[in-house]
């Protein structure tokens, strides 16, 4: 099929309204207009999709939005929302980390055997969890970066050993009888909010502008968008790759860590199955799993949408299986609205 | 899913490894739905009755899900292993490979959860329904017989979670008055009943007056919730007395919990197992009765279960064979329990 | 190269040319010395010594797989040499080091273009280099630096534009533009008007001879001689793995060109055409296919080889497929030796006898991934098979027989389409219509992506087609090709005709500026005419 598409900016019509950017596709349309309104939608489509889902939860149930519902939210959507952080960058680079879930259990786990070794020393354990999933991490980097190994395969085969891993630790038990001060990692507030609802809201932050203002952020977008052309203009590729695998397991670590805390114990199966929350919130987001699109408010987004599904449903008594059809269908229409709407602006 | 798998047969081929070959050893393959507390609790119990009875355990853990279950007890039976014991993820499931089982002649026992299957060699079961009643009952008791109430489920459709359920039931029948306000699963899982927790506690707020756990290790994360809510004064009760379980008791955040002590039932099951291997006579049904734990005697259960775990395992194996023999598999002098 | 053939380019050259003090350097840029390089043991480079001047345009030139993307690859550090080095001024790069390269002012535009499709225009000029206020991006000095250049080559593009959203060409000149504002002293194009429309060929040349006019040594590679003669200070041409031909323009024949490429004399590229009946086979009658401004009516006869010309988007691809029913007509007839074909079925079509060659082979044409046996048998899936299974014999023999009549070179019919040369992919696709009763073939574009000698091939096998009665139906942008091969031709402009050509017009030497000035409503006289004498 052969197409004419003009580059140029369309001359301005007679009447009196303006013309913007179309918010989809980028090119000139009327102010107001219908084209203006669709491409409003399609690209904004998912905050829409929130909006209503609050505004019907807060119909069905008073107790709904009030500010104590929405600090437990956001306390539940902590952990995940340091994972689907990591995972975005990964995404990005048109990868994918399945080990996360694992990355929590052994990271937990760690921390927790040295939390039971050295009671007092809370920070250590922290630190001792971040080291472990940024060695994890590491190990996913090398393997899809230097040896080229599909990062499917890769991120799965660190989530099996991972796993069994988690379980060697412990000698096969979960990791209980943990001293007190450990659960203050997680409970501890400051200014008003608990520590790790800050890592959340200061992660989300901080990586938003590395991403979308430093070369950084640049260069892995350009890397995920077309590879070769990256190189070909002079980026390492490689350790782009490296460090994204290694950021998102640190993250995983940290996560780790916060949820031990909050429950007080390092069970062996801690994350199990959290990578699919933290994957769905990067897709629901609008990031492409073919890489270089997608953006970190998206995934916040995608992250809010989830947990506040969990809540709602939870709240209006809606059984758990029930929970999962709706986010399973949820994520699978803001896909297709995805794809509909990135095929109408090309 | 196939990866796991290969963790399984790996795991298997490991246990091959270690062999004393001794021709009166049996090799008795087990696999359980998961590592939870209770079951790496129990593992103990089933390794010091191993040790005491010329036993090689091949050990394997199917995460939960079905099919690894099921291809665990293919490999077992392919070994030829001299009786299986089954710790079921589902009570309606792994069909072909009991069935396979008998045919060979291997001697299939399920333990701790039950398989919906006649064709099983022998069922070692606590009585979770009865368990369900003793909980509900002691809530009821708590509550005078009026106030809403919340129930953490296990992962729906595992029989444990069926029979605890239908005890729970079966008791509120009796008290019109106490109300239920939800239930859900949170799959024995602390994390998972934290935050179910929360959401109840935004949700329904100070209408909750107790909570009802049908494991330790979600009321656990209920307590840690309602903790988070400052409230502090929410009665709690579970089932299965795990370590940190019978601390909450002394403490007096749970108002009591069930006893299944982990190395008792499973060892039990492990010697009905064993008994059928050697081709012995033995009650191929024998059921674990949990006995109930409250302040009064949970010092006794600490002490068996941390304090002086050791030295209530060395004396296990022969608590195991005298059980058998009276039929009561759940005794170990807990005060309350009859002794036999 | 010799002095004396330095000179006789100096020479050749000056005549009207603005060059400035780059021709009196004799120090070459860019030496390529002893190039060996293999893939899986294959042998594509053997033994190429090359240089480059600044402030030259070398056409690089060969049929394809003769090594030329091969050899750019190593000078831009996206593969590594086997053996031999590249130097850059006195600096030998490093093999297999784009950064390296990049750093010593070697830049590629890739045949697939390098652009990073979702980021703008200018990330994509800065990406690898951009300017910072600090630890932040400093977007809005990239913004201004990206006008400036672009405006350097007289293009008008909003930097923040998305660069997918761009037409090919223009994303073309933004990478080159990239190319040359990093400094580079080398700048490589691999097959730069394989996927542009001729109106942006044009385009793409001013940038060429501008960047050259700054001392830019530039390579492109090509096999289309028209390129070559319109833009080429020298032309390189290699042939299986080795170098064949190093000479200025001026001193070379096309012939002699033609004859490097291929290695012997090329007979003539058009062999001779059939003598048409009179006998009708298709006749469409005021078919308005959807898009078109206009309905369509016209005949053709057994024999006859019509041609149908004009420039990207005018409908041509839309006019071939809605005939054969894989586009969508609201209105008309379609008659096949006088039976009505219904519209809009492709099924339809295929048992009327009507068989279409896609313009992308890729994508509509073959599937890649199966073998030569299985493409051959897709059309006409059901005569090969009884009540659901595939008959092997019936399906070998057939297949082979066509496969053997159009000469396609192949280890055997096993082998996966997707690794057969452009050539012969495209006679595989040509040839799998000859298993059944073929009576109007509809081409577009068929010698796209072909190189010279399997061209030949092609317009051998597409005249024998006509000259054993089928009526044949081409689309082209390959003026040659419309005016070598058919009897008459119609020009389309937004899907109806325009004009209409017959053989005389087409023999005229002014044919193609007729052709154009019809195309482009420069000349709007709609009916069919004479060509006048201009």
């Amino acid at each position: 099929m052969t197409t004419d598409v003009d580059g140029s900016a369309q001359p301005p019509g007679p009447s009196a309204a303006p013309t913007v950017a179309s918010p989809t596709t980028g090119e000139p349309v009327k102010l107001f207009s219908r084209q203006w309104f669709s491409g409003l939608l399609l690209r904004y489509s998912m905050v829409i999709v929130v909006l209503l889902v609050i505004a019907y939860f807060s119909y069905r149930s008073a107790r709904f939005s009030t500010p104590d519902n929405l600090i437990t939210i956001l306390v539940a959507a902590a952990p995940f929302a340091l994972i689907a952080l990591g995972q975005t960058l990964v995404i990005l680079t048109g990868g994918i980390d399945l080990s996360v879930g694992s990355v929590i259990a052994v990271s937990a786990m760690s921390a927790a055997a040295t939390a039971k070794a050295n009671p007092g020393q809370v920070y250590l354990t922290v630190l001792v969890a971040v080291l472990v999933g940024l060695a994890v991490g590491c190990v996913n980097g090398f393997l899809v970066s230097r040896i080229n190994v599909p990062p499917f395969i890769a991120t799965l085969g660190t989530l099996t050993a991972g796993s069994g891993l988690a379980y060697v630790i412990g000698g096969g038990a979960p990791i209980n009888g943990l001293p007190a001060e450990f659960g203050s990692i997680a409970n501890t507030k400051i200014l008003g909010l608990q520590i790790p609802v800050l890592l959340m809201i200061v992660g989300i932050i901080a990586l938003a502008i590395i991403m979308k203002r430093t070369t950084y952020g640049m260069r892995v977008y350009a890397v995920g968008g077309n590879r070769n052309a990256a190189e070909i203009a002079g980026i390492n590729a490689k350790n782009v790759l490296f460090s994204v695998y290694a950021i998102s397991g640190l993250l995983a670590g940290l996560s780790g860590v916060m949820l031990a805390s909050r429950v007080i114990s390092g069970p062996p199966n801690l994350g199990q199955g959290y990578e699919l929350d933290a994957i769905a919130a990067v897709v629901i987001g609008g990031a492409s799993l073919m890489g270089g699109r997608g953006s970190i408010w998206g995934t916040a987004l995608g992250l809010f949408m989830i947990m506040t599904l969990n809540n709602g449903l939870d709240i209006l008594v809606v059984p758990a299986y029930w929970q999962d059809v709706i986010k399973g269908v949820l994520i699978v229409a803001a896909v297709a609205v995805d794809v509909w709407s990135s095929r109408r602006r090309t | 899913m196939a990866s796991a798998g290969v963790l399984g047969v790996a795991l298997t081929a490991c246990g091959a490894g270690d062999t004393t070959a001794n021709k009166d050893t049996k090799r008795i393959g087990v696999t359980v739905y998961d590592m939870s507390s209770f079951i790496t609790a129990g593992k103990e119990g089933m390794e010091a009755y191993a040790k005491d009875n010329n036993i090689e355990l091949v050990w394997n853990s199917a995460n939960l899900d079905v099919s690894t279950q099921a291809s665990q007890i293919d490999s077992m039976v392919n070994q030829g292993v001299d009786a299986i014991i089954v710790v079921p993820i589902q009570a309606d499931s792994l069909g072909p490979q009991v069935a396979s089982a008998k045919a060979k002649g291997i001697p299939l026992v399920a333990v701790n959860a039950a398989l919906n299957n006649p064709d099983v060699a022998a069922s070692v079961q606590p009585d979770d329904v009865a368990a369900g009643e003793q909980e509900m009952q002691m809530m009821a008791d708590r509550l005078q017989g009026k106030g809403n109430i919340v129930i953490l489920q296990g992962p729906l459709g595992q029989s444990g979670e069926l029979d605890r359920t239908k005890g729970i039931n079966n008791v509120l029948a009796k008290y019109p008055d106490i109300k239920v306000l939800a239930k859900d699963t949170a799959n024995w899982k602390r994390d998972e009943a934290v935050n179910k927790m929360k959401n109840w506690i935004s949700g329904f707020g100070p209408q909750i007056n107790a909570v009802v756990s049908e494991n330790d290790d979600m009321g656990l994360g209920a307590l840690q919730a309602l903790k988070e809510s400052g409230r502090t004064d929410v009665p709690i009760v579970g089932i299965d007395g795990i370590e940190d379980g019978l601390n909450a008791v002394k403490s007096g955040e749970f108002i009591g919990t069930s006893l299944q002590n982990g190395t008792v039932e499973l060892s039990a099951g492990l010697a009905v197992a064993n008994s059928l291997a050697k081709k012995e006579q033995v009650d191929t049904k024998p059921v674990y009765i949990m006995p109930a734990i409250t302040k009064t005697n949970v010092d006794v259960a600490i002490q068996h279960v941390v304090t002086d775990r050791k030295k209530f395992l060395e004396g296990l194996s022969e608590l195991t064979a005298q059980n058998l023999k009276t039929g009561d598999i759940a005794y170990e002098g807990i005060p309350g329990q009859k002794q036999p | 190269m010799s002095p004396g053939g330095q000179e006789r380019r100096a020479h050749a050259r000056s005549a009207g040319d603005d060059r400035g003090s780059s021709t009196a350097q004799k120090h070459p840029l860019v030496r390529c010395s002893d190039i060996h390089k293999s893939f899986g043991g294959v042998p594509v480079l053997e033994g190429i010594t090359l240089d480059l001047e600044p402030g030259t345009v070398t056409a690089l030139a060969g049929e394809n797989g003769a090594g030329k993307s091969t050899l750019m690859k190593i000078i831009s550090g996206q593969y590594s040499a086997d053996h031999g080095t590249v130097t850059v001024g006195d600096s030998t790069l490093a093999p297999g080091n784009t950064r390296d390269a990049v750093r010593n002012g070697v830049a590629i535009v890739p045949q697939e273009l390098a652009s990073i499709e979702n980021m703008t225009v200018y990330e994509n000029l800065f990406v690898g280099r951009e300017l910072t206020v600090g630890p932040f991006l400093n977007r809005r000095a990239m913004v201004d630096q990206a006008r400036d250049a672009l405006g350097v080559f007289g293009v008008q593009i909003d930097p923040s534009a998305r660069m997918g959203s761009l037409p090919v060409g223009l994303r073309q000149i933004v990478e080159i533009v990239k190319a040359a504002s990093t400094g580079a002293q080398v700048v490589m194009l691999d097959e730069p008007t394989s996927a542009i429309s001729e109106r942006e060929v044009e385009g793409l040349y001013t940038v060429v001879r501008r960047l050259r006019d700054h001392g830019v040594a530039m390579v492109y590679t090509t096999h289309k001689m028209a390129e070559i003669r319109a833009i080429a200070d020298r032309v390189v041409v290699l042939r299986d793995g080795g170098l064949i031909l190093d000479e200025p323009i001026a001193d070379v024949s096309d012939d002699d060109i033609v004859t490097a490429m291929i290695g012997r004399e090329l007979d003539a590229l058009f062999p001779e055409r059939p003598k048409p009946t009179t006998e009708p086979v298709l006749e469409v009658r005021d078919l308005l296919v959807e898009g078109a401004a206009g309905p369509v009516s016209f005949t053709v006869n057994a024999g006859e080889i019509v041609g149908l010309a004009g420039l990207v988007g005018a409908g041509r691809t839309e006019l071939l497929e809605a005939i054969f029913g894989a586009h969508s007509s609201s209105a008309g007839q379609v008659t096949v030796r006088g039976k009505t074909v219904k519209r809009n079925q492709p099924a339809a079509a295929i048992t009327a006898g009507m068989a279409m060659v896609p313009e992308d082979r890729k994508l509509s044409g073959v599937v890649l991934s199966m073998s030569v046996l299985d493409n051959g048998t897709l059309p006409r899936l059901s005569s090969f098979s009884l009540a659901g299974w595939l008959r092997g014999k019936a399906r070998n023999k057939a297949v082979s027989e066509v496969m053997d009549s159009v000469r396609l070179k192949t280890r055997g019919l096993g082998q996966e389409v997707g690794t057969l040369s452009g050539g012969n992919q495209q006679k595989v696709v040509l040839a799998r219509w000859l298993t059944g009763e073929v009576n109007v073939l509809l081409l577009d574009e068929p010698t796209r992506g072909v190189d010279v000698g399997a061209r030949s091939e092609i317009y051998r096998i597409v005249n024998e087609f006509a000259a054993g009665g089928m009526a044949v139906l081409m689309a082209s942008s390959d003026m040659p090709e419309i005016v070598g091969l058919s009897h008459r031709a119609f020009v389309m402009r937004g899907g109806t005709f325009v004009g209409e050509l017959d053989r005389d017009a087409l023999d005229h030497p002014e044919v193609q500026d007729s052709v154009f000035r019809l195309a482009t409503a420069l000349d709007s006289r709609p009916t069919t005419t004479q060509q006048e004498a201009s």
